[in-house]
C-alpha cells in the first residue's frame, strides 16, 4: 500500500509524525483528501477544523486544528498548527464549558466558541 | 560579653534561613532550564516547517507584503524588550535593559522615534520609574511563556505596524503606527553565556532555506538538481493571500522563540545569581561562627581569670586577718 509521511506540528511541540495512507483536512477553499502521490499544494486550513489522518498501521487519528496550514510535498505532508489537540486529550467537559461561556459578539468570544466547536466535533467524530 | 554572643547567634541562624531560602530558588531554577531548554527544542520544528513554506511562497508570490517592504522615511520604530517578571536573577534584566537603551539612542540617531513594548514586570517598572512612557506591556508570564501570550503580544505589534503603512500619506486611519518592529531579548547560548539581542522583526528578511545556493552549492537543500525546477505548487487560496495569512503568524512564531530562550536565560541567570548567594551564605555563616566560637572561649577565660582573681583575694585576705 502507498504510504507518504506525515508530520503534524504545533507550535509548541511536534504532535505526531509517521507514515500514514491518508490525510483529509478543509481548507478556506473546502474539503481536501490527500492520498499519497497528490501534487504538491500550500493551502490554508480553515481557522478551525478537523484534520484526520489514517495511519499505516493503528486507528486514524482525528485532530482539532486551529490557525493551521498544510504544505504537500512529494512524498510529506506537513500540517503546521498554532494550536492543535488529539481528540483524546480533548477534555469534553471543559470544551462545553467553553461553549456555553462564549455567546457574545466580540471577536474573542467568537473565536473561543469556534475552538470549542471544533474540539467537540473532533471529539465526537473520534468516539463515531 | 554575653550579650555579643547573642548577637551573632541571631546573626548565624538568620543567615541560615536565607541559605536555605537561596538554595531552594537555584534548585528551582535548574530544574527550570532544562525544561525550558526542552521547550526550545519542541518549538523548532514549527519554525523549520514555517521557514521551508515561506520560502516555498515567496518564489510564487510578488514580494509586495507591507512586513517585507522596507518603509522610505520611516519615523517611529516600535521596541519590544523581554524582561523577567521577578527579580533575583543577577544581571539578567540590567543587560537587557542596557541593550533596549542603546537600540533606542541608535534609533533616534537614525531619526526614528523609538516607541516602548514591554515584557515583563521588571521591564515595567524600570520604565514607570523613569516616567517613559509605555506603549503596551504584558506581564506575568515571563518564566513560563506559552504561545498564547506571544500570539497576543504579536497581534498588537503587527497591527501597530499595519497602522503605520499610511502615516506618511497623510494617516488615513488616524491610528498612529510604527514603521518598524524591533525585539530585544535575551539570547540563550549555552548554560554560561547568555547575551542580549536586538533584532528586526519588521520589515523582516526571511530566512529563506535555499539562500544558500548562490554562497555554496552543495550546501543546498535537497533541491539542487537544477533540472528538477522548483516545485510547481498548487496554492488554496492563492498564494498571496496564503502569504498575507502568514507572515503574521511567523512573526507570532519568532516572538515565541525568542520568549523561549528568555525564559531558559532567565533561569539560567538566576540559578547562578542563587548559586552565587548560597555561597556567599555559606562563608558568612563560617567567619561568624568562628567570630561566635572566640567571642565565647573568651568569655570562658574572663570567667576563669575572675574566679582565679577572686581566690587570690580571698587567701590574701585570710593570710592577713
Amino acid at each position: 500500500m502507498a504510504e507518504m509521511t506525515v508530520e503534524l506540528v504545533a507550535v509548541e511541540r511536534r504532535l505526531w509524525s509517521g507514515k500514514a495512507s491518508f490525510v483529509l483536512a478543509r481548507t478556506t477553499e473546502g474539503e481536501l483528501g490527500i492520498m499519497p502521490g497528490h501534487e504538491p499544494t500550500l493551502a490554508q486550513l480553515e481557522e478551525a477544523g478537523v484534520v484526520r489522518i489514517d495511519p499505516v498501521d493503528g486507528p486514524s487519528l482525528t485532530v482539532a486544528v486551529h490557525g493551521g496550514f498544510l504544505s504537500i510535498g512529494p512524498e510529506t505532508v506537513s500540517i503546521l498548527a498554532e494550536f492543535a489537540e488529539q481528540a483524546d486529550e480533548i477534555d469534553v467537559k471543559r470544551a462545553q464549558a467553553a461553549l456555553s461561556r462564549a455567546t457574545g459578539d466580540e471577536p474573542d468570544e467568537v473565536a473561543a466558541r469556534k475552538r470549542a466547536e471544533v474540539r467537540l466535533k473532533a471529539a465526537e467524530s473520534a468516539s463515531a | 560579653m554575653a550579650a555579643q554572643i547573642r548577637v551573632l547567634r541571631r546573626r548565624i541562624r538568620s543567615t541560615q534561613s536565607i541559605k536555605k531560602i537561596t538554595r531552594a530558588m537555584e534548585l528551582i531554577a535548574t530544574s527550570r532550564i532544562a525544561k525550558a531548554r526542552a521547550r526550545v527544542e519542541e518549538a523548532k520544528p514549527y519554525a523549520e516547517q514555517m521557514t521551508a513554506v515561506l520560502t516555498e511562497l515567496a518564489s510564487n508570490s510578488a514580494l509586495d507584503h507591507p512586513l517585507l517592504v522596507e518603509r522610505p522615511n520611516a519615523k517611529r520604530a516600535a521596541v519590544l524588550v523581554v524582561t523577567s517578571d521577578r527579580g533575583q536573577c543577577g544581571g539578567y534584566n540590567a543587560n537587557v535593559l542596557k541593550e533596549a537603551e542603546q537600540l533606542q539612542s541608535l534609533l533616534r540617531e537614525q531619526g526614528k522615534e523609538p516607541v516602548l513594548y514591554v515584557i515583563g514586570r521588571k521591564g515595567v517598572s524600570y520604565y514607570r520609574f523613569r516616567r517613559r512612557p509605555v506603549a503596551a506591556s504584558w506581564t506575568g508570564f515571563s518564566e513560563q511563556p506559552s504561545y498564547e501570550d506571544a500570539a497576543v503580544a504579536a497581534r498588537e505589534l503587527v497591527t501597530a505596524f499595519m497602522a503605520g503603512q499610511d502615516d506618511a500619506e497623510g494617516n488615513a486611519d488616524g491610528v498612529e503606527g510604527v514603521d518598524e518592529l524591533h525585539l530585544v531579548y535575551t539570547q540563550f547560548k549555552n548554560m554560561v553565556t547568555q547575551l542580549p539581542q536586538a533584532r528586526r522583526m519588521a520589515p523582516m528578511e526571511v530566512e529563506y532555506a535555499d539562500e544558500v545556493d548562490t554562497v555554496a552549492g552543495e550546501a543546498e537543500p535537497i533541491r539542487s538538481d537544477p533540472n528538477d525546477v522548483k516545485q510547481l505548487y498548487e496554492f488554496e487560496p492563492s498564494a498571496d493571500v496564503l502569504f498575507d495569512a502568514l507572515l503574521p503568524k511567523y512573526i507570532g512564531a519568532r516572538l515565541f522563540a525568542a520568549l523561549l530562550e528568555s525564559a531558559a536565560s532567565e533561569s539560567a541567570n538566576r540559578q547562578r545569581a542563587m548559586k552565587a548567594a548560597t555561597d556567599n551564605a555559606n562563608e558568612l555563616i563560617r567567619t561568624l561562627t568562628l567570630e561566635a566560637n572566640q567571642a565565647r572561649q573568651a568569655q570562658i577565660t574572663q570567667e576563669i581569670s575572675e574566679i582565679v582573681g577572686g581566690a587570690d583575694a580571698l587567701v590574701t585576705a585570710g593570710s592577713e586577718s
